[in-house]
């Protein structure tokens, strides 16, 4: 724990809890894509949590942008919208909170798997979102004051029995 | 990312490793059409060095072998490991591109299509 401002350290019952939170702002633009990826990376990282689990976050944070900033912004919304990501790692599970202003979408919403689809109807733009369901233990959505909430949420445990 | 080719066996091999992801995969989908041209020798690509791939990727691959299929060429993809593998079939992934296990084969398919026109 190189940064003691980072980390929570908790004692819960006599054990040693991590928990931990963290935010970050960035605009609506395929770039900044990067910047959150190492955000959360580094963040992740230092919580300790598994590359497996690591890996899947990075690509279900990188679908959920994706979308939002390529499909976000309404007609007429001119303005360079901005993102808001919470991230927050307890003992048992990680929890990132995507909120935007862009126009209403809810993401929890079934894709068709693509076996279910004629080859030529399969796309890979609804393959993103059937990606970060498939690696994601829960997603919830919410249209809250005008904005998107989507939280994603992965155990950092594999399910035992 | 981190793209590089070889020549192995009369066909070109593309290897691609790191991450592959919506702001990187328009490089990945610029290599791919660049090479892909009429006439040209089969390609191999390889993903075991991949550490993960997000659907932008597989769109530039999707459109690589659309490509490929148009000008009569041939693509044969090998190397999925772990989380690759598993967005490969989630995707639908696996029947959509002619995906093999090892280089040996994929290196046999590639020169195979090839004689066979």
């Amino acid at each position: 724990l190189r940064e003691p401002d980072d980390a929570g350290r908790v004692s819960r019952n006599g054990e040693q809890v991590t928990e931990r939170a963290q935010s970050l702002r960035i605009e609506s633009r395929i770039i900044e894509i990067e910047r959150a990826s190492a955000w959360m990376e580094r963040f992740v990282a230092a919580a300790g949590v598994s590359q497996a689990v690591t890996v899947s976050l990075l690509v279900a944070l990188d679908e959920i942008l994706n979308n939002i900033i390529r499909h976000g912004r309404r007609d007429g919304q001119s303005d360079m919208g901005m993102i808001q990501l919470d991230l927050c790692v307890d003992a048992d599970r990680v929890a990132l909170t995507v909120t935007d202003d862009g126009q209403a979408f809810d993401p929890t919403i079934a894709v068709a798997s693509p076996s279910e689809l004629p080859i030529t109807a399969r796309q890979p733009g609804g393959v993103g979102l059937l990606f970060v369901q498939s690696l994601m233990d829960e997603m919830r959505y919410a249209r809250v004051d005008g904005c998107n909430r989507l939280v994603l949420s992965k155990r950092l445990l594999a399910p035992t029995g | 990312l981190e793209i590089y080719e070889t020549e192995e066996g009369g066909s070109i091999v593309l290897h691609i490793a790191g991450r592959v992801n919506s702001v990187n995969a328009p490089k990945l989908s610029e290599r791919l059409t660049a090479r892909l041209q009429p006439g040209c020798r089969p390609m191999v690509v390889d993903l075991s060095r991949l550490d993960h791939m997000t659907s932008a990727g597989f769109r530039a691959l999707l459109i690589a072998e659309r490509q490929t299929h148009s000008m009569g060429a041939t693509m044969v993809i090998y190397g999925l490991e772990g989380l690759t593998f598993e967005l490969f079939e989630i995707g639908g992934f696996l029947e959509m591109f002619t995906v093999v296990a090892s280089r040996e084969e994929a290196l046999r398919r590639a020169s195979t299509a090839q004689s066979g026109d």
